[in-house]
């Protein structure tokens, strides 16, 4: 017997299973475990559960200046003085700005694109928040002195890439750059895949002497 | 390298076959449609990830069957270790590819090791049909020589699509004033691509070409001289330049007018189109030089010799030809063979000679066993 013909003694855990199943990554085994376990525990995990969601969902905005994640007009990021506003990072979604903050090694505000341009899913740059980074990079009084592409490097991540290069070329005092690749940290050169390693043969970085 | 032994579940006509192959000279002999061809196109399953006769995988299982396996179990001459090979497809699901039970990624990361060349009477098609199987034939030659170059065509292909449906999508709405840098984005990453593929395109030639002719003269004994060019737009030229040049033109046709997609190779008989001026005769000849420089080719770049699968050699060419290919096979030119007849006894006769060891077949209604 097939899950989805699976006769629930409830019609309430059915349609509970049913909202589940539709998230990405669960099915409609991993959801009726999900149903039943909240139906054994206390009413109030299931209440703050819900309201937890709801709230996220209804309260969240995004930032004016960068697009990410925000609980407020300007995001925290944006919002704070200490870090550098003359270096932008361009990532494709609000999980990268994360993974970037988790390095602890980035100290500029970032800007959010929302995607990456696939011609043939019919993505292209004017579905993407790039004309606002444009005019945020552009304007006379900007203080941006460097953006930094980090878009993954995808075929479609390669072609966001070099749009937004031509894009913003012609900006006078704006240096363009983008994330080095190579040899992962704690990776044996021989699993390296060819293509990768060839990459860290030709940019090799010089020894401080 | 040797094809010890081969196992399908519901291939084509097959339900369920196992056979243990022969190091030397394999022969399937059976009746029309009884599934002589369809072990062979198993063994270029195994080579290149896909059918030498059709171009979609789901017509490979079999009627009423919802999936189908070919599996080959490989020796080398060099060490003792065995290598399983297992290509499988469920209806409406990716095609998987193991070596040694290990999926593959990418299927192009097997391409060229295990290398088969198919020998067939459909070969002279390459001189009568369009450009694209002539390029489709000497890319999946070249992919198995240079993996840089199936890297760049992959790359090349994809990047093609991307401008095509860019152009797709400008072309419909012209009144929005398209984004011009969306397409020189492509175009940018296109062009240099472009321009490496037909410089390995134009290398390859110059070292394929001597060995077809060399291959050609003996078979045919003629006086004609054959040669292959090739053509493409790009020789000589600036890929950039031509997109910019083409570019209003590509959003009228809402696709890419000028690039390596559009290269052909141009085979000539004393300076004639071979399609046109060559024989009947010649034309086999003509087909059976390329597969034999293919050959050639493969064997030197890999150290060991690629898989001859021989498909219906003896009903369609003349004794002649079959006796130039079996003089290359007695003398041990070719490593492991496979054939298919009709006619055991036809068969037998043209291999009286051959001195390596041979195993025969009776292929009868999708069932397989040693004679």
């Amino acid at each position: 017997m097939t899950l989805a013909r699976m006769e629930f003694p409830s019609k309430l855990i059915e349609n509970a299973v049913g909202e589940l199943a539709r998230l990405p990554g669960i099915g409609r085994k991993t959801a009726l475990r999900l149903a039943l376990h909240l139906l054994k525990a206390e009413m109030d995990t299931t209440a703050s559960l819900a309201e937890a969601l709801a709230k996220m969902r209804f309260e969240i905005t995004y930032c004016r200046t960068c697009h990410s994640i925000s609980d407020a007009e300007e995001c925290d990021i944006c919002a704070n003085k200490l870090r550098d506003h003359s270096l932008v990072c361009v990532v494709s979604d609000v999980r990268d700005v994360i993974a970037i903050e988790n390095t602890g090694q980035y100290k500029g505000v970032y800007h959010v694109l929302g995607g990456v341009i696939s011609p043939i899913e019919g993505v292209g740059p004017s579905d993407l928040h790039i004309d606002s980074l444009v005019s945020r990079t552009g304007t006379e009084d900007s203080e941006i002195r460097e953006v930094i592409l980090a878009i993954s490097p995808t075929m479609e991540g390669d072609t966001t890439a070099f749009y937004l290069s031509r894009r913003l070329r012609d900006l006078p005092n704006v240096h363009i750059s983008t994330i080095a690749r190579g040899i992962p940290m704690g990776g044996e050169l021989e699993y390296a895949d060819e293509i990768t390693l060839g990459r860290s043969i030709v940019d090799r970085l010089r020894q401080a002497r | 390298m040797t094809l010890d032994s081969l196992q399908l579940l519901f291939f084509k006509n097959y339900d369920d076959a196992a056979l243990r192959l022969s190091p030397g000279l394999n022969c399937f002999i059976g009746d029309n449609g009884s599934g002589k061809t369809n072990l062979l196109d198993a063994i270029h399953y195994l080579s290149l990830t896909k059918s030498a006769i059709t171009s979609s995988d789901v017509l490979c299982i079999k009627q009423g069957a919802d999936f189908f396996v070919v599996k080959g179990n490989f020796s080398s001459d060099s060490d003792a270790g065995h290598e399983t090979i297992q290509v499988s497809l469920r209806q409406g699901q990716k095609k998987t590819l193991t070596h040694n039970k290990q999926p593959y990624e990418r299927m192009a990361d097997h391409i060229g090791k295990y290398p088969a060349v198919l020998i067939s009477p459909y070969d002279t098609d390459l001189i009568r049909q369009g450009s694209e199987d002539r390029r489709k034939y000497f890319d999946s030659l070249m992919a198995q020589l240079d993996h840089e170059f199936l890297e760049l065509l992959i790359s090349y292909n994809a990047l093609l699509r991307q401008r095509n449906a860019v152009l797709k999508q400008g072309g419909d709405r012209p009144s929005h004033g398209f984004d011009r840098d969306y397409l020189l984005a492509l175009d940018e990453q296109l062009a240099p691509i472009g321009q490496q593929l037909t410089a390995l395109r134009e290398a390859f030639l110059a070292e394929y070409l001597p060995i077809f002719q060399r291959h050609y003269r003996q078979l045919a004994d003629g006086r004609e001289v054959v040669t292959l060019t090739y053509k493409s737009q790009l020789v000589g030229a600036d890929f950039a330049q031509l997109l910019r040049n083409n570019e209003r033109r590509d959003f009228a046709l809402q696709r890419s007018t000028t690039g390596s997609h559009r290269d052909d190779f141009v085979f000539l008989m004393d300076e004639q189109p071979v399609k046109s001026h060559a024989s009947q005769g010649q034309q086999k000849s003509f087909a059976i030089a390329l597969k034999l420089a293919q050959f050639e080719m493969l064997a030197a770049k890999q150290q060991h010799k690629p898989l001859l699968l021989l498909d219906d050699i003896f009903d369609r060419l003349d004794d002649k030809r079959i006796a130039r290919l079996l003089e290359l096979v007695a003398d041990e030119t070719f490593g492991q063979v496979f054939l298919t007849d009709t006619n055991l006894e036809r068969t037998d006769q043209a291999l009286a000679r051959v001195t390596i060891p041979i195993l025969r077949f009776r292929v009868q209604d999708g069932t397989v066993a040693p004679v």
